[in-house]
């Protein structure tokens, strides 16, 4: 047995004439959360869907939890719990009812577990209520909920803070990381926005066009970002309209925007920027620096999309 | 093996959970117990008596209509008019019935038995039209409808095979046909007991195999008309399973196989009278009760050939519905 919850070998998605994904290759460890960003279309449901068997493999393999999804489907497939897509559970039902059929699927849920899974998804108030009345974050919760009923290993996520408001996508982070620091859960989930695999990940794969571009950790990435010591600083002063003015002067390129004067500069010419504008009498009221060392740059730097 | 009966009992949840399938159901009961009731109701206005005298020299009248009847089969047999050798198997049921009668000596019932009385009513009502109705459209939730519905997702990413999964599905439609056919069956039986007397429950009468006459108990009479009629409905099941697993579309796959049960299967009787390739082709002899109730439209066919035919027919829609699912990507 691999010690790898997930291994992707060298895996390839052809339809038709189309080739959809191929050479991706990805390993999972015990307890990690593992972030596979990419832009839509990228290949991401594609991957996910060959994972759990939704979608035929065309080359290479998956071993989740050490079964391979070609030879030893059913093997594979206890080991994993998962939301692909959307969370679509049977509308016409509670969500008791729901989890209850797919308790039925696994031998050693009873009802003590189905009631444990709901409260550490926090349902336990709506759990009675038909699911189509649910809301989007509820469908969510009911969604991991379903997928961690029989404690799989792995935990796939397609998306799942699509349709989330703020304190929802906050909540499932916390979830999230709750879950594998606490039991050991591995986590695979997918998105296309940046700012919440940074915050929840501890490893990021990112996919383009269907391909791997790199795989490193979340520090790892937002170093790679840091190389580049150009930053945009926000001035306020009580002048704008002249700072702008008398910056361009000395060869440095501002905008002023709502919230003050933007400064496109590199830190060694801080100190000048400053001469310059408080020797013309303009009294500097504040100056920061714009969060900019983010994925979402890294993202953009390697991919080649934007600039 | 255990697995795959949970898997079973799950779609049978997932059926019943459903609104439609105990409204169905309730439908069913519904249509039972006013058709009947409309029946007692149109008797008894209109006088109608529940007995019919047989006079003294049955056999000596019965056996001059038989001789008309042959006379009239062999003009039929003779006739180049495709349309009207239809009546062949029926002329050829009566005659049978007839000689059988007065070789064994079998007097008419003066007052038809609940037997065949349930079975009368139950075919002229069409009964089994509407349980095929249900049926399908139970059946395409089951299979397209979760599709549309987007959980097959979540049935296929289970350790389950896909073709465990479509066969559940298959089985739990097929058991609530079944839970609706005895329903019908039990009702109907009742109801009319109830308007028109439990008798004649021990008689025995005659059934037309296609070739000859067997005397059996009226009740297996009933019972073989009745599950007669569920192949027919099953056949259509089939047929809108596959076109379910393979269109993906709930209304595709209802509208097309009810088209077929109420429309089509006319149309290709209909090419089964007129060309002799007919008898080939599936559905035109899908009304298997027909062959014991009144014999058969078209010449040369036979119930188990019939049968026959459907079940290839039928195997050939499964397998194709079975490899569609297999290899698609969900």
């Amino acid at each position: 047995m691999t010690s790898e919850v997930l291994k992707i070998e060298n895996l390839k998605k052809v339809i038709g004439k189309r080739t959809i994904v191929s050479d991706i290759s990805i390993e999972l460890k015990e307890g990690e959360i593992f972030g596979f960003l990419g832009p839509n279309g990228a290949g991401k449901s594609t991957t996910i869907k060959m994972i759990v068997g939704l979608s035929k493999i065309t080359e290479g393999n998956i071993y989740v939890g050490g079964c391979s999804v070609k030879e030893d489907f059913k093997g594979a497939m206890q080991n994993i719990g998962c939301i692909v897509e959307n969370p679509d559970m049977y509308k016409y039902m509670s969500g008791l009812d729901n989890l209850k059929i797919f308790a039925k699927i696994y031998k050693d849920v009873d009802e003590a577990r189905i009631n444990e899974v709901i409260k550490i998804v926090d349902l336990e108030r709506a759990i009675n209520d038909k699911v189509k009345t649910y809301s989007l974050g509820m469908k969510q919760r009911l969604g991991i909920a379903q997928a961690l009923l029989h404690s799989p290993k792995l935990l796939i996520l397609d998306e799942p803070t699509n349709g989330l408001d703020p304190a929802g996508i906050k909540e499932m982070r916390e979830l999230l990381r709750k879950l594998s620091s606490d039991t050991g859960l591995t986590v695979f989930v997918s998105s296309h926005i940046l700012g919440e695999m940074q915050q929840m990940c501890d490893r990021v794969g990112i996919i383009h066009k269907g391909k791997i571009i790199t795989i490193k950790s979340v520090e790892e990435l937002l170093n790679m970002a840091q190389d580049d010591d150009k930053t945009i600083l926000i001035l306020q002063s009580d002048n704008n309209e002249k700072s702008v003015l008398l910056l361009s002067g000395i060869n440095i390129t501002s905008s002023l925007l709502g919230d003050g004067v933007h400064v496109e500069t590199t830190k060694d010419r801080v100190p000048e920027i400053v001469t310059t504008l408080t020797s013309a009498g303009i009294a500097i009221l504040g100056m920061d620096r714009q969060e900019t060392q983010s994925l979402e740059d890294v993202f953009m730097k390697l991919t080649g999309e934007g600039k | 093996m255990s697995n795959f009966f949970t898997l079973v009992s799950i779609e049978n949840t997932k059926l019943w959970k459903r609104l439609s399938t105990k409204v169905m159901l309730i439908i069913m009961i519904l249509i039972i117990i006013i058709a009947t009731g409309i029946y007692k109701y149109y008797n008894v206005s209109h006088k109608i008596s529940n007995t019919t005298t047989i006079s003294g020299n049955w056999k000596q009248d019965l056996q001059q209509s038989i001789i008309l009847q042959k006379i009239q089969l062999k003009q039929v047999k003779n006739d180049t008019n495709r349309v009207a050798k239809t009546s062949i198997g029926s002329l050829e049921k009566t005659i049978a019935e007839g000689e059988y009668r007065t070789r064994n000596n079998i007097k008419p019932e003066s007052n038809q038995n609940v037997w065949s009385r349930s079975t009368n009513f139950a075919t002229n009502a069409g009964y089994s039209g509407i349980i095929a109705l249900f049926v399908i459209i139970s059946c395409s939730a089951l299979v397209a409808g979760e599709f549309s519905e987007g959980t097959m997702k979540m049935m296929v990413s289970r350790p389950y095979k896909r073709f465990e999964i479509l066969t559940a599905k298959l089985i739990a439609t097929i058991l609530y046909g079944l839970e609706l056919l005895a329903t019908t069956f039990l009702l109907n039986f009742i109801m009319l007991g109830i308007f028109f007397g439990f008798n004649g429950m021990g008689n025995n009468e005659m059934l037309w195999t296609s070739s000859k006459i067997v005397y059996i108990p009226a009740a297996l009479k009933t019972i073989t008309v009745f599950g007669l009629n569920f192949l027919q409905v099953l056949v259509y099941v089939i047929i809108a399973f596959s076109i379910s697993a393979i269109s993906r579309s709930r209304s595709i796959a209802t509208g097309f196989s009810l088209f077929l049960l109420f429309v089509g299967s006319s149309i290709i009787q209909m090419l089964a009278i007129y060309f002799s390739w007919g008898k080939y082709l599936p559905l035109g002899m899908s009304n298997f009760s027909v062959f014991v109730t009144s014999g058969t439209i078209i010449t040369g066919t036979t119930l188990a050939y019939a049968i026959g035919l459907s079940f290839i027919y039928s195997v050939i829609f499964c397998f194709v519905g079975y490899w569609v699912f297999e290899k698609r990507d969900i």
